[in-house]
Protein backbone atom coordinates (compact mmCIF):
# COMPACT_ATOMS: atom_id res chain seq x y z
CA UNK A 1 0.00 0.00 0.00
CA UNK A 2 2.51 2.39 0.73
CA UNK A 3 3.28 4.50 -2.27
CA UNK A 4 6.83 5.70 -3.43
CA UNK A 5 5.74 9.02 -4.43
CA UNK A 6 4.06 10.10 -1.11
CA UNK A 7 5.05 13.73 -0.21
CA UNK A 8 7.96 13.90 2.71
CA UNK A 9 7.26 15.65 5.80
CA UNK A 10 8.77 19.43 5.48
CA UNK A 11 9.62 19.60 8.98
CA UNK A 12 9.86 23.62 9.39
CA UNK A 13 8.64 24.18 12.58
CA UNK A 14 8.91 20.24 13.85
CA UNK A 15 12.84 20.66 12.61
CA UNK A 16 14.37 19.94 15.82
CA UNK A 17 11.65 17.76 17.42
CA UNK A 18 12.86 14.66 17.33
CA UNK A 19 16.61 15.33 17.08
CA UNK A 20 18.36 13.26 19.87
CA UNK A 21 20.82 16.08 20.01
CA UNK A 22 19.02 19.32 20.15
CA UNK A 23 18.36 20.57 23.27
CA UNK A 24 15.52 23.05 24.59
CA UNK A 25 18.56 25.06 26.49
CA UNK A 26 19.20 28.93 24.95
CA UNK A 27 23.05 27.69 23.90
CA UNK A 28 21.67 25.37 21.53
CA UNK A 29 19.43 27.43 20.18
CA UNK A 30 21.64 30.15 20.04
CA UNK A 31 24.04 27.48 17.74
CA UNK A 32 21.36 26.95 15.39
CA UNK A 33 20.57 30.50 14.42
CA UNK A 34 18.61 31.17 16.75
CA UNK A 35 17.28 34.79 18.15
CA UNK A 36 18.92 35.83 14.30
CA UNK A 37 15.76 37.05 13.42
CA UNK A 38 14.46 38.89 16.55
CA UNK A 39 18.13 40.44 16.72
CA UNK A 40 17.68 41.90 13.15
CA UNK A 41 14.41 43.39 14.35
CA UNK A 42 14.75 45.23 16.38
CA UNK A 43 16.86 47.05 14.44
CA UNK A 44 15.20 50.32 13.47
CA UNK A 45 12.32 50.16 10.66
CA UNK A 46 13.03 46.63 10.18
CA UNK A 47 9.31 46.10 11.05
CA UNK A 48 6.35 47.82 11.17
CA UNK A 49 6.17 49.56 14.79
CA UNK B 1 -4.73 38.71 10.06
CA UNK B 2 -5.65 39.25 13.61
CA UNK B 3 -2.45 41.92 13.91
CA UNK B 4 -4.59 44.07 10.82
CA UNK B 5 -8.00 44.83 13.47
CA UNK B 6 -5.28 45.72 16.10
CA UNK B 7 -6.32 49.10 17.34
CA UNK B 8 -3.09 51.04 17.50
CA UNK B 9 -4.66 54.38 18.25
CA UNK B 10 -6.31 53.78 21.18
CA UNK B 11 -3.51 55.04 23.50
CA UNK B 12 -4.07 52.17 26.25
CA UNK B 13 -1.61 49.47 26.10
CA UNK B 14 -1.31 46.73 23.70
CA UNK B 15 -1.01 42.91 24.75
CA UNK B 16 0.03 39.70 23.20
CA UNK B 17 -0.91 36.12 24.45
CA UNK B 18 0.02 33.20 23.24
CA UNK B 19 -2.54 30.83 23.39
CA UNK B 20 -1.03 27.26 24.75
CA UNK B 21 -4.12 25.91 26.40
CA UNK B 22 -4.26 22.88 24.12
CA UNK B 23 -7.24 20.74 24.79
CA UNK B 24 -8.72 19.74 21.79
CA UNK B 25 -9.02 15.78 21.88
CA UNK B 26 -6.93 14.24 19.45
CA UNK B 27 -4.05 17.73 18.64
CA UNK B 28 -0.53 17.12 20.68
CA UNK B 29 1.39 19.57 18.90
CA UNK B 30 1.87 22.45 21.02
CA UNK B 31 3.01 20.17 23.45
CA UNK B 32 5.56 18.73 21.64
CA UNK B 33 7.16 22.44 20.62
CA UNK B 34 6.74 23.94 24.21
CA UNK B 35 8.91 20.83 25.57
CA UNK B 36 11.47 20.40 22.60
CA UNK B 37 12.11 23.67 21.14
CA UNK B 38 10.75 26.50 23.57
CA UNK B 39 12.90 29.27 22.28
CA UNK B 40 11.52 28.86 19.00
CA UNK B 41 8.03 30.28 20.55
CA UNK B 42 9.48 32.76 22.65
CA UNK B 43 11.72 34.44 19.65
CA UNK B 44 8.18 34.46 17.99
CA UNK B 45 6.39 36.16 20.15
CA UNK B 46 8.93 38.54 20.71
CA UNK B 47 8.96 39.51 16.90
CA UNK B 48 5.14 39.08 17.06
CA UNK B 49 5.07 41.79 20.13
CA UNK B 50 7.84 43.85 18.91
CA UNK B 51 5.54 44.35 15.73
CA UNK B 52 2.45 45.03 17.35
CA UNK B 53 4.45 47.40 20.21
CA UNK B 54 3.18 45.70 23.29
CA UNK B 55 4.91 45.88 26.17
CA UNK B 56 3.62 42.80 28.02
CA UNK B 57 3.11 39.55 26.64
CA UNK B 58 1.77 36.34 28.44
CA UNK B 59 2.14 32.67 27.78
CA UNK B 60 -1.42 31.15 28.66
CA UNK B 61 -0.42 27.30 29.57
CA UNK B 62 -2.83 24.37 29.92
CA UNK B 63 -3.21 23.82 33.70
CA UNK B 64 -2.27 20.09 32.98
CA UNK B 65 1.04 20.87 31.37
CA UNK B 66 3.06 20.89 34.27
CA UNK B 67 6.65 20.49 32.55
CA UNK B 68 5.75 22.07 29.75
CA UNK B 69 4.98 25.19 31.76
CA UNK B 70 8.27 24.82 34.03
CA UNK B 71 10.11 24.64 30.81
CA UNK B 72 8.79 27.82 29.41
CA UNK B 73 9.92 29.61 32.84
CA UNK B 74 13.08 28.17 32.48
CA UNK B 75 13.49 29.18 28.73
CA UNK B 76 12.18 32.61 29.61
CA UNK B 77 14.37 33.14 32.59
CA UNK B 78 17.25 32.15 29.59
CA UNK B 79 15.98 34.97 27.11
CA UNK B 80 15.92 37.26 30.04
CA UNK B 81 19.58 36.87 30.85
CA UNK B 82 21.12 37.41 27.35
CA UNK B 83 18.73 40.73 27.21
CA UNK B 84 16.07 38.68 24.58
CA UNK B 85 12.83 40.18 26.62
CA UNK B 86 12.69 42.57 29.92
CA UNK B 87 13.91 45.56 29.85
CA UNK B 88 15.88 47.61 26.83
CA UNK B 89 15.82 44.90 25.13
CA UNK B 90 19.37 44.53 22.85
CA UNK B 91 20.11 47.80 24.04
CA UNK B 92 17.39 49.26 22.12
CA UNK B 93 14.71 51.63 23.81
CA UNK B 94 12.30 48.67 23.43
CA UNK B 95 10.96 46.42 26.57
CA UNK B 96 8.81 43.93 26.84
CA UNK B 97 8.03 40.95 29.97
CA UNK B 98 6.61 37.80 28.90
CA UNK B 99 5.66 35.75 31.72
CA UNK B 100 3.97 32.06 31.64
CA UNK B 101 0.71 31.96 33.43
CA UNK B 102 -1.21 28.84 34.50
CA UNK B 103 -4.55 27.81 33.22
CA UNK B 104 -6.75 25.66 36.08
CA UNK B 105 -7.96 23.01 33.89
CA UNK B 106 -10.74 24.36 31.69
CA UNK B 107 -10.82 23.57 27.93
CA UNK B 108 -13.02 26.58 27.51
CA UNK B 109 -10.01 28.87 28.02
CA UNK B 110 -8.73 27.62 24.64
CA UNK B 111 -11.35 30.36 23.28
CA UNK B 112 -9.67 33.17 23.13
CA UNK B 113 -12.30 35.99 25.02
CA UNK B 114 -12.90 33.04 27.73
CA UNK B 115 -8.82 32.97 28.02
CA UNK B 116 -8.76 36.43 28.21
CA UNK B 117 -11.33 35.98 31.68
CA UNK B 118 -9.01 33.53 33.06
CA UNK B 119 -6.60 35.79 32.63
CA UNK B 120 -7.93 38.52 34.19
CA UNK B 121 -8.37 36.06 37.25
CA UNK B 122 -12.30 35.63 36.73
CA UNK B 123 -14.43 32.56 35.43
CA UNK B 124 -13.52 32.01 32.00
CA UNK B 125 -17.10 32.97 30.55
CA UNK B 126 -16.18 33.74 26.76
CA UNK B 127 -17.34 37.24 25.94
CA UNK B 128 -19.50 38.42 22.97
CA UNK B 129 -18.31 39.05 19.76
CA UNK B 130 -19.13 42.12 19.07
CA UNK B 131 -18.49 44.40 20.92
CA UNK B 132 -15.55 42.07 22.50
CA UNK B 133 -13.47 41.65 19.51
CA UNK B 134 -9.61 40.98 21.64
CA UNK B 135 -7.74 42.93 18.71
CA UNK B 136 -10.04 46.46 20.12
CA UNK B 137 -11.29 44.94 23.35
CA UNK B 138 -8.93 42.61 24.94
CA UNK B 139 -7.52 41.90 28.71
CA UNK B 140 -8.52 44.79 30.24
CA UNK B 141 -10.60 45.95 27.70
CA UNK B 142 -7.04 46.92 25.79
CA UNK B 143 -6.09 45.75 22.41
CA UNK B 144 -5.19 42.34 22.79
CA UNK B 145 -3.67 39.97 20.10
CA UNK B 146 -4.24 36.05 20.92
CA UNK B 147 -2.35 34.03 18.74
CA UNK B 148 -1.69 29.95 19.19
CA UNK B 149 1.67 28.24 19.22
CA UNK B 150 1.78 27.02 15.70
CA UNK B 151 1.06 30.91 14.34
CA UNK B 152 3.98 32.20 16.43
CA UNK B 153 6.71 30.16 15.53
CA UNK B 154 5.69 30.81 12.30
CA UNK B 155 6.77 34.18 12.78
CA UNK B 156 9.74 33.69 13.05
CA UNK B 157 9.88 31.31 10.08
CA UNK B 158 7.92 34.19 7.89
CA UNK B 159 10.64 36.58 8.35
CA UNK B 160 13.19 33.87 7.94
CA UNK B 161 12.08 32.36 4.41
CA UNK B 162 10.57 36.16 3.34
CA UNK B 163 6.84 36.67 2.88
CA UNK B 164 6.67 36.07 -0.29
CA UNK B 165 8.86 32.85 -0.33
CA UNK B 166 6.68 31.92 2.82
CA UNK B 167 3.62 32.20 0.28
CA UNK B 168 4.66 29.89 -1.93
CA UNK B 169 4.86 26.68 0.41
CA UNK B 170 1.66 24.91 0.27
CA UNK B 171 -0.84 25.49 -2.16
CA UNK B 172 -2.71 29.05 -3.00
CA UNK B 173 -5.31 29.84 0.03
CA UNK B 174 -3.40 26.77 2.24
CA UNK B 175 -0.23 28.29 2.32
CA UNK B 176 2.33 27.52 5.01
CA UNK B 177 2.97 23.73 6.92
CA UNK B 178 0.19 22.07 9.03
CA UNK B 179 1.49 20.48 11.70
CA UNK B 180 -1.18 17.14 11.79
CA UNK B 181 -1.82 14.63 14.44
CA UNK B 182 -2.62 11.63 13.94
CA UNK B 183 -4.52 8.96 16.49
CA UNK B 184 -6.42 6.16 17.09
CA UNK B 185 -6.10 3.06 15.08
CA UNK B 186 -2.95 3.45 12.85
CA UNK B 187 0.39 1.81 12.86
CA UNK B 188 2.56 4.78 13.46
CA UNK B 189 -0.05 7.33 15.45
CA UNK B 190 1.88 10.59 15.67
CA UNK B 191 2.91 14.31 14.83
CA UNK B 192 3.79 14.77 10.94
CA UNK B 193 4.18 18.26 9.83
CA UNK B 194 3.52 18.66 5.88
CA UNK B 195 3.20 21.79 3.41
CA UNK B 196 -0.82 22.51 3.45
CA UNK B 197 -2.50 20.42 1.17
CA UNK B 198 0.59 17.98 -0.32
CA UNK B 199 -0.88 14.83 0.58
CA UNK B 200 -4.31 13.28 1.22
CA UNK B 201 -6.08 11.52 3.66
CA UNK B 202 -5.22 8.54 2.40
CA UNK B 203 -1.91 9.06 2.11
CA UNK B 204 -1.60 10.15 5.57
CA UNK B 205 -3.26 7.24 6.62
CA UNK B 206 -1.79 4.04 4.58
CA UNK B 207 1.92 5.31 3.73
CA UNK B 208 2.59 7.83 6.86
CA UNK B 209 0.83 5.87 9.33
CA UNK B 210 1.63 3.18 8.38
CA UNK B 211 -1.59 1.83 7.59
CA UNK B 212 -4.60 0.07 9.88
CA UNK B 213 -3.63 -2.68 12.44
CA UNK B 214 -3.93 -5.72 10.90
CA UNK B 215 -7.03 -7.47 9.74
CA UNK B 216 -8.89 -4.04 10.37
CA UNK B 217 -10.45 -2.08 7.75
CA UNK B 218 -11.49 1.64 8.07
CA UNK B 219 -14.62 2.96 9.84
CA UNK B 220 -14.56 6.67 10.01
CA UNK B 221 -12.05 9.58 10.28
CA UNK B 222 -12.75 12.84 12.55
CA UNK B 223 -10.41 15.20 10.52
CA UNK B 224 -9.76 17.88 12.91
CA UNK B 225 -9.90 17.34 16.57
CA UNK B 226 -13.44 15.96 18.34
CA UNK B 227 -15.17 19.21 17.24
CA UNK B 228 -14.93 18.18 13.62
CA UNK B 229 -18.01 16.29 11.77
CA UNK B 230 -17.05 13.09 11.37
CA UNK B 231 -16.56 11.49 8.21
CA UNK B 232 -17.36 8.14 7.11
CA UNK B 233 -15.12 5.63 5.27
CA UNK B 234 -17.37 4.73 2.32
CA UNK B 235 -18.83 8.51 1.70
CA UNK B 236 -18.40 9.95 -2.17
CA UNK B 237 -17.96 13.79 -1.82
CA UNK B 238 -18.45 15.81 -4.81
CA UNK B 239 -19.43 19.93 -5.32
CA UNK B 240 -16.92 22.58 -6.06
CA UNK B 241 -14.28 24.04 -4.93
CA UNK B 242 -13.43 27.19 -3.35
CA UNK B 243 -11.99 28.31 -7.21
CA UNK B 244 -15.08 26.96 -8.84
CA UNK B 245 -12.90 23.16 -9.67
CA UNK B 246 -15.06 19.90 -9.52
CA UNK B 247 -14.19 17.48 -7.06
CA UNK B 248 -15.52 14.36 -6.32
CA UNK B 249 -13.85 12.13 -3.73
CA UNK B 250 -13.24 9.49 -1.34
CA UNK B 251 -12.41 9.72 1.55
CA UNK B 252 -8.91 8.86 0.80
CA UNK B 253 -8.42 11.57 -1.92
CA UNK B 254 -9.47 14.57 0.56
CA UNK B 255 -6.47 17.01 0.77
CA UNK B 256 -4.69 17.33 4.04
CA UNK B 257 -5.32 21.44 3.93
CA UNK B 258 -7.61 23.93 5.22
CA UNK B 259 -9.98 23.39 2.48
CA UNK B 260 -10.25 19.80 1.92
CA UNK B 261 -11.80 18.76 5.21
CA UNK B 262 -14.25 21.85 4.34
CA UNK B 263 -15.12 21.13 1.24
CA UNK B 264 -16.47 17.77 2.34
CA UNK B 265 -18.60 19.31 5.03
CA UNK B 266 -15.90 18.81 8.25
CA UNK B 267 -13.13 20.87 9.05
CA UNK B 268 -9.51 20.76 9.91
CA UNK B 269 -9.64 22.32 12.92
CA UNK B 270 -7.28 21.82 15.25
CA UNK B 271 -5.21 19.04 13.23
CA UNK B 272 -6.05 16.13 15.13
CA UNK B 273 -7.22 13.66 12.73
CA UNK B 274 -8.58 10.49 14.82
CA UNK B 275 -8.88 7.16 12.67
CA UNK B 276 -11.44 5.01 13.76
CA UNK B 277 -12.14 1.21 12.37
CA UNK B 278 -14.50 -1.65 12.30
CA UNK B 279 -13.76 -2.51 16.07
CA UNK B 280 -15.02 0.94 16.94
CA UNK B 281 -18.59 0.91 18.48
CA UNK B 282 -19.61 4.91 17.22
CA UNK B 283 -22.52 4.74 20.32
CA UNK B 284 -19.45 4.56 22.78
CA UNK B 285 -16.86 7.08 20.90
CA UNK B 286 -20.17 9.69 20.63
CA UNK B 287 -20.72 8.99 24.51
CA UNK B 288 -16.65 9.60 24.95
CA UNK B 289 -17.20 13.01 23.20
CA UNK B 290 -20.11 14.02 24.75
CA UNK B 291 -18.98 13.57 28.10
CA UNK B 292 -15.92 15.84 27.48
CA UNK B 293 -18.13 18.44 26.80
CA UNK B 294 -20.47 18.38 29.30
CA UNK B 295 -17.85 18.49 31.55
CA UNK B 296 -15.84 21.29 29.89
CA UNK B 297 -19.47 23.25 28.98
CA UNK B 298 -18.89 26.72 31.08
CA UNK B 299 -22.26 26.54 32.01
CA UNK B 300 -23.65 30.70 30.74
CA UNK B 301 -25.48 29.68 28.10
CA UNK B 302 -28.55 27.74 28.64
CA UNK B 303 -28.19 25.68 25.65
CA UNK B 304 -25.20 24.04 25.94
CA UNK B 305 -24.84 24.21 29.43
CA UNK B 306 -28.25 22.30 29.14
CA UNK B 307 -27.86 20.08 26.53
CA UNK B 308 -24.27 18.83 26.27
CA UNK B 309 -25.15 17.12 29.96
CA UNK B 310 -28.44 16.02 28.05
CA UNK B 311 -26.76 14.32 25.36
CA UNK B 312 -23.99 12.78 27.68
CA UNK B 313 -26.76 11.41 29.82
CA UNK B 314 -28.59 9.89 26.77
CA UNK B 315 -25.34 8.21 25.22
CA UNK B 316 -24.91 6.97 28.78
CA UNK B 317 -27.92 5.53 28.86
CA UNK B 318 -27.46 3.82 25.55
CA UNK B 319 -23.87 2.34 26.56
CA UNK B 320 -25.35 1.39 30.01
CA UNK B 321 -27.96 -0.97 27.94
CA UNK B 322 -30.97 1.40 28.39
CA UNK B 323 -31.19 2.32 24.22
CA UNK B 324 -34.24 3.68 23.17
CA UNK B 325 -36.28 3.77 19.74
CA UNK B 326 -36.08 7.49 19.89
CA UNK B 327 -32.74 8.09 21.03
CA UNK B 328 -31.08 9.23 18.21
CA UNK B 329 -33.88 12.07 17.19
CA UNK B 330 -33.65 13.05 20.48
CA UNK B 331 -30.01 13.62 20.29
CA UNK B 332 -30.24 15.02 16.91
CA UNK B 333 -32.99 17.49 18.77
CA UNK B 334 -31.04 18.34 21.16
CA UNK B 335 -27.95 19.44 19.49
CA UNK B 336 -29.83 21.14 17.19
CA UNK B 337 -31.28 23.65 19.76
CA UNK B 338 -27.59 24.09 20.84
CA UNK B 339 -26.10 25.18 17.52
CA UNK B 340 -25.98 28.92 16.55
CA UNK B 341 -27.77 29.62 19.83
CA UNK B 342 -24.67 30.39 22.16
CA UNK B 343 -22.21 33.15 22.87
CA UNK B 344 -19.20 30.94 22.06
CA UNK B 345 -18.17 28.34 19.68
CA UNK B 346 -18.29 25.99 22.20
CA UNK B 347 -22.33 25.09 21.11
CA UNK B 348 -20.98 24.01 18.03
CA UNK B 349 -18.04 22.33 19.16
CA UNK B 350 -20.63 19.77 21.00
CA UNK B 351 -23.36 20.28 19.10
CA UNK B 352 -21.63 18.65 15.70
CA UNK B 353 -20.18 15.65 16.73
CA UNK B 354 -23.56 14.79 17.74
CA UNK B 355 -25.01 16.08 14.35
CA UNK B 356 -22.41 14.20 12.07
CA UNK B 357 -22.75 10.84 14.51
CA UNK B 358 -26.23 10.64 14.37
CA UNK B 359 -25.98 11.65 10.64
CA UNK B 360 -23.53 9.01 9.45
CA UNK B 361 -23.85 6.07 11.55
CA UNK B 362 -28.05 6.04 12.55
CA UNK B 363 -27.84 2.81 12.01
CA UNK B 364 -25.92 2.01 15.50
CA UNK B 365 -27.67 3.98 17.25
CA UNK B 366 -31.17 2.46 16.30
CA UNK B 367 -28.92 -1.02 16.19
CA UNK B 368 -28.41 -0.28 20.22
CA UNK B 369 -32.16 -0.10 20.78
CA UNK B 370 -32.81 -3.20 19.57
CA UNK B 371 -30.33 -5.38 20.48
CA UNK B 372 -27.90 -3.26 22.66
CA UNK B 373 -30.13 -3.48 25.53
CA UNK B 374 -29.13 -6.72 27.16
CA UNK B 375 -25.78 -6.41 27.50
CA UNK B 376 -24.12 -3.09 28.57
CA UNK B 377 -21.59 -2.23 26.55
CA UNK B 378 -19.22 0.20 28.34
CA UNK B 379 -18.99 1.90 31.91
CA UNK B 380 -18.74 5.16 31.67
CA UNK B 381 -18.47 7.43 34.64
Amino acid sequence: MIKKNTPKERRIILKHADDPKYSNKIGCYLKNDGYSMFEEGVEPGFLPG
Amino acid sequence: MKWKFLDRKSGKPIYLICNADESEPGTFKDRQIMHKDPHQLIEGMMIAAYAIQAKQAFIYIRAEFFKGAHILEEAIAEAKEKNFCGDNILGSSYSCDLVVHRGAGAYICGEETGLIESLEGKRPNPRIKPPYFPAVLGLYQCPTIVNNVETLCNVKHVLEIGGEEFSKIGKPNNTGTRIWCVSGQVKKPGYYEFECGALTLGEMIYDVCGGLLPGRTLKAVIPGGSSSKILRADERFSGKLKDGTDFDWGIEDIPLDFDGPASVGSMSGSGGIIIMDDTVDMVEAMANINAFYAHESCGQCTPCREGSLWMKKITKRMCEGDARDEDADLLLSVANQIEGRTICAFGEAAAWPTQSFIAKFRNEFEEKAKNGNSKPSLQLI
